[in-house]
């Protein structure tokens, strides 16, 4: 499957939210939606989950218009919130069944992810005698009920603790290894890192990098190389001398060289034995998805 | 249709297991069963307690002053039973004893004091006016040459008389028309408060998004509206089948009367006219509470958005109290065809009165118009309310923004 957002505008009143998104997700690559608070996340999830109607541009499931009532979809809005006086697994089988499945199928498959998520003692409690966390849980359980072919989750991480957090990365892995298609959006870069295969990041309702998570990394290392030397010093000092228009700066225990262009690795290590300097680590430096981000969204603010 | 049919199914279920709902159910249908008990009742206690009133219970005592008196007259005063005491200050010893509860001084045929110890509020002489009245009547007719026996078909011949009444009768129809009307009134106030207590439940839970991505908001409308009408439906068939099993088990202790006012009220024009107007003005007004709840965000503020329509329901059921002495007026009929009145003005003229099918037409016409109508406008405001959260806004704007709303 893929999912295929083209050219979406949507605009409340006079502000204007979203200045034609686009962006594509394929099914078996989880993609991880980033982007600052207020970006356009969650406009366009909405718009993709038809809450809202895009005022230009269309949303496609391979080709064809895109109708997420007509599809199964799992959904985790950011406004979490379901029934606090309902008991957990009613609950969860109504909302099974409102996205199609039957009550049977859905009562297996809550029951199933309410012991994967261990709130199989809390099935016939009233939701609000959950804590916070475990009703966090129970709005995951929902999404997943009766085994969505598309998942998109806003905001899936906020208000899980680490070991919950892993459970719940398992159960994307997992959807992802059978072919689903999976949004998210987080400002948890380290999971989405791990997680995703894509990345979309809106910025003021603009898409400003969209693709392949590893594919952009590269292009951003740009011609950047990480170096460690037995000294440091020496061997930063002979940097400077003999390769000037370098530049250069600190990084943990070694140091980056920005080459300005290609690199003449032959020069470099000629340099490096002519002096006598052992060389411990040479490696072309990658940003993290952090430093990515920051540098992509965070600096017109600094 | 699925999703309305789950809808429908899943808060029908939430209604009829919340405890509040199971326990006022028992209790009104035990209270209704209990009272069809009453006229059984009642004989059992009757006669147990004492009343100065009645003569048997009373020791009465009496002295005849000095003087004639007529053949017969004190036999009649020992008939009551009482007792004779030859001088006042006797009867006041004995009534003082504690041996009497009143006493008489008789001073003429005509002429009395009545004398007690301690006067309760029941006490009364009626009984001795009658007795010297009667005494002497007899005498008078006696000495005319009347036999007293026959004074009665002098005085109150028998007229035969019946009546034929050509369209209602209001005599026998009014209470329990009423009484049927009752219902609606509290079944609208107490149901319609639920619905929109419920939809605004939603949004304050910030469930509405859930909702609104997983099925229509045709659906959840529907269905919940649809839910709330026969969970009330079948409350009140409870309470009302206590109450009919209750009837027909004292049906034979129960005054004719009220067989009557029964068979004179729960005609065919009636039942129907009843049933039709009550379910579609009920569902109306359950859409209406719907909307209005979805222009909510909070709980709380759903009794302030509610209140408009409060009024409106309140006035028709003022409109259909006060109507029963003017049930042949215009505002009367009016009121019985605009829709939000009819609910419970309808049934009532129409218990009261003949009320022409070209009326009925129309009010039927115009309800059923009104809440398909008003179930489009609580569609396109829930849809509407779906993510307008925050602050309340006029139900005009709601409104128009509701109708012109794409999404």
């Amino acid at each position: 499957m893929k999912l295929e957002l083209k050219n979406i505008h949507k605009s409340f009143g006079d502000k204007k939210v979203l200045h034609g998104i686009d962006m594509t997700v394929q099914s078996g690559r989880a993609l991880g939606f980033l982007g600052r608070n207020g970006a356009g996340k969650s406009t366009t999830i909405r718009c993709i989950m038809e809450v809202f109607r895009q005022d230009e541009g269309d949303i496609l499931l391979d080709g064809q218009p895109f109708h997420a009532k007509n599809q199964h979809v799992g959904y985790l809005p950011e406004e979490r919130g379901m029934y606090s006086k309902a008991k957990v697994l009613d609950q969860l089988v109504y909302f099974g069944q409102l996205r199609g499945g039957t009550k049977k199928d859905s009562k297996q498959s809550a029951t199933k992810w309410l012991e994967y998520f261990d709130l199989g003692e809390w099935a016939g409690k009233p939701l609000e005698q959950l804590s916070k966390g475990n009703q966090q849980k129970v709005q995951i359980i929902q999404s997943f009920v009766n085994d969505p072919d598309l998942l998109i989750l806003d905001e899936p991480f906020s208000g899980l603790d680490p070991v919950n957090a892993q459970i719940f990365k398992d159960a994307i892995g997992g959807f992802v290894k059978e072919g689903k298609l999976v949004i998210f959006s987080s400002h948890q870069m380290a999971y989405v890192e791990e997680l995703c295969d894509d990345i979309a990041l809106i910025h003021e309702g603009n898409i400003l990098l969209d693709g392949d998570l590893d594919a952009i990394l590269k292009a951003r290392s740009k011609n950047r190389w990480v170096l460690e030397g037995k000294d440091n010093k020496a061997l930063r000092e002979l940097i400077e001398q003999n390769f000037p228009s370098f530049e250069i700066e600190s990084h943990e225990d070694s140091f980056i060289v920005d080459a300005k262009g290609e690199l003449d690795q032959a020069a470099l290590f000629n340099a490096i034995a002519n002096q006598g300097l052992l060389l411990e680590k040479f490696e072309r430096w990658m940003p993290t998805l952090n430093d990515l981000f920051i540098e992509t969204v965070g600096g017109e603010k600094q | 249709m699925k999703g309305l049919f789950t809808v429908f199914n899943y808060e029908l279920n939430q209604h009829i297991r919340k405890k509040s709902v199971i326990v006022t159910t028992i209790v009104l249908a035990l209270i209704l069963f209990g009272i069809t008990f009453i006229p059984r009742l009642i004989p059992l206690f009757s006669g147990s307690g004492s009343s100065d009133a009645d003569p048997k219970d009373i020791s009465y005592g009496y002295v005849l002053a000095q003087g004639a008196w007529p053949k017969g007259l004190e036999e009649a005063v020992q008939s009551l039973p009482a007792k004779r005491y030859e001088t006042r200050s006797e009867l006041e010893i004995a009534l003082k004893d504690g041996e009497l509860k009143t006493g008489f001084y008789l001073e003429s045929p005509l002429k009395f004091e009545t004398l007690y110890m301690d006067r309760t509020l029941y006490a009364s002489a009626d009984i001795m006016p009658g007795l010297l009245a009667s005494f002497y009547t007899n005498s008078q007719l006696v000495s005319k040459g009347i036999n007293p026996e026959d004074l009665p078909s002098i005085l109150h011949p028998e007229v035969e008389q019946t009546t034929t009444v050509l369209g209602q009768d209001n005599t026998s129809t009014a209470f329990i028309a009423m009484f049927l009307m009752l219902i609606v009134y509290f079944l609208v106030l107490i149901y319609g408060i639920a619905t929109a207590t419920m939809v605004a439940r939603e949004k304050d839970s910030r469930a509405m998004e859930l909702l609104i991505t997983s099925t229509s908001a045709r659906s959840l409308i529907l269905g919940k509206v649809f839910a709330s009408a026969v969970a009330a439906i079948m409350q009140l068939s409870v309470i009302l089948f206590a109450a009919f099993v209750g009837y027909q088990i004292n049906k034979s202790t129960f005054p004719e009367v009220i067989h009557l006012m029964l068979s004179g009220t729960l005609t065919t024009n009636y039942v129907v006219a009843y049933i039709f107007y009550t379910l579609v003005g009920y569902l109306m007004y359950l859409f209406l509470y719907a909307a209005l709840g979805s222009t909510v965000s909070r709980v709380e503020d759903v009794s302030s958005a509610t209140a408009p329509i409060q009024f409106l329901f309140i006035f028709g059921y003022m409109i259909a109290a006060f109507g029963m002495n003017m049930s042949d007026s215009i505002l009367f009929r009016v009121a019985s065809i605009i829709p939000f009145t009819g609910v419970l003005v309808m049934p009532l003229r129409t218990a009261l009165v003949s009320v022409p099918m070209t009326d009925h037409i129309l009010a039927a016409g115009l309800m059923g118009l009104f809440t398909v109508l008003i179930a489009y406008l609580a569609i396109r405001i829930y849809r509407w309310g779906t993510l307008n959260y925050g602050n309340k806004t006029s139900l005009r704007k709601v409104v128009t923004e509701a109708l012109r709303n794409k999404d």
